[in-house]
């Protein structure tokens, strides 16, 4: 057999079985598996930025506009009669919370709760520009272990209100209060389904990474994966930063 | 050389649809690529997920989008590499080239040619990774040595040795087959 004529057959046997395999395979059944799969790991990673703080990532973005809409939308929860309820120490918290006022949610929480991460996450909370805009708390239920308030909410985060993107809904606090303490937090973040993972996490993500690669590598705690921030102090002010200049970007016509 | 497509696919759009869409356009070519480089369809089909679950998460980090075509090409090659050296070998197709439908003796020349292509394929199932790799990308994908080499990250010399000795190979095992 000479060089050419293996050469030849050589070809047609990889042709061959390549044809095979790709006639077996079931390309839209293996795509919905990698969505699934990849769905399921980016819900995981994100769920660490959320509870990283408690809740603090949405929670300290939401409440520029608390005030004005707690008036319409909490009579049933929130009047003067009703001051130190749980109802109240949740809001009470909460609007802290939205206003980057440290020292008072601090005094909202009960002994034993992480007050450093809060703190830390209400100083990456000011520094990506979150709003926080809450529509109502309600008590959802009492047991000896404190009484649960639900608070529904919608945020601006990432400077999108400059872009005039969001707000992004959908959005529930689940707040345990006990002796007119916080003792439990947690964040429901409808990242995914509510448009700001598409609208304003990736594509920021996407461009930082490209624009300022070194930057990047310090703001993601999770580089290159980028789904989780780090909140040193550097990565503080290249959040702030970047996030500027994104907006100015964006802001430019194309 | 097979056609590795463009991506015109703005970032905006958002990672998963870009991916997705990359996914129905090459999905079919690299389980063909991959199943070359391993040694059955489910093994081919795992390297091909996990090289897009790989884009997937590096996505970002990819500052020209048709990188990402070099990516998978790239993660099929070496996961299938990976795979080898690991032995997760399959013995199940190492003896058939088609499906038993199709290789049903009707002919006798059918069968003949069945049977070369059998212990072709057996010979290449046979030769080291690296071998293996070389023989793939020159005569499936038709790359150069210079694709190949960079391909792989090795010297133009290192695939003229490989190729050289794979072939070789392949040649002494069809001479000493009856």
């Amino acid at each position: 057999m000479t060089t050419s004529d293996l050469e030849r057959r050589l070809t047609t046997v990889l042709h061959q079985h390549a044809e095979n395999a790709m006639n077996r395979t079931h390309t839209d059944e293996q795509l919905q598996t990698l969505l699934v799969d990849t769905e399921r790991d980016a819900r995981r990673r994100r769920r660490g930025w959320i509870a990283g703080g408690l809740v603090a990532a949405a929670a300290a973005i939401v409440l520029i506009a608390w005030g004005p809409d707690l008036g319409s939308n909490q009579a049933e929860t929130v009047t003067p009669a009703q001051v130190d309820t749980p109802t109240e120490v949740a809001t009470g918290f909460l609007d802290a919370y939205a206003s980057f006022d440290s020292d008072r949610v601090v005094s909202y929480l009960a002994e034993g709760s992480s007050r450093d991460e809060w703190l830390r996450d209400i100083r990456w909370n000011e520094a990506v520009g979150f709003r926080f805009l809450l529509d109502r708390c309600t008590k959802e239920s009492s047991s000896p272990t404190g009484t649960v308030v639900r608070c529904a909410y919608d945020f601006y985060a990432l400077r999108s209100d400059e872009l005039g993107r969001g707000p992004f809904s959908d959005n529930v606090f689940t707040l345990t209060v006990q002796d007119g303490k916080i003792v439990a937090a947690d964040q429901g973040l409808e990242f995914m389904s509510n448009g700001f993972s598409a609208q304003m996490w990736e594509p920021f993500a996407a461009w930082v990474a490209e624009a300022h690669p070194d930057d990047a590598a310090e703001m993601y705690a999770d580089w290159p994966e980028q789904t989780m921030e780090a909140t040193s102090d550097t990565s503080l002010e290249l959040w702030d930063q970047n996030l500027r200049e994104y907006v100015e970007t964006e802001k430019q016509p194309s | 050389m097979h056609d590795v497509g463009t991506v015109d696919e703005p970032r905006w759009r958002g990672r998963a649809e870009a991916v997705s869409s990359l996914f129905r356009t090459h999905h079919r070519r690299l389980v063909g690529l991959a199943s070359l480089l391993v040694d059955d369809q489910g093994t081919a089909e795992d390297v091909v997920q996990e090289a897009f679950a790989g884009l997937y998460r590096r996505w970002w980090q990819l500052h020209d989008p048709h990188a990402a075509v070099a990516y998978l090409n790239r993660a099929v090659v070496n996961g299938g590499r990976d795979q080898l050296r690991h032995g997760r070998r399959a013995t199940a197709s190492l003896l058939r080239m088609t499906p038993r439908s199709e290789a049903l003796p009707s002919a006798e020349h059918d069968a003949v040619e069945h049977e070369e292509a059998d212990r072709m394929w057996q010979a290449i199932t046979a030769l080291p990774p690296r071998q293996r790799q070389v023989i793939v990308l020159r005569y499936y994908l038709d790359q150069s040595e210079a694709e190949i080499a960079d391909t792989l990250g090795v010297s133009r010399g290192s695939v003229k040795r490989h190729a050289s000795r794979g072939l070789a190979a392949l040649a002494r095992c069809l001479e000493a087959a009856p």
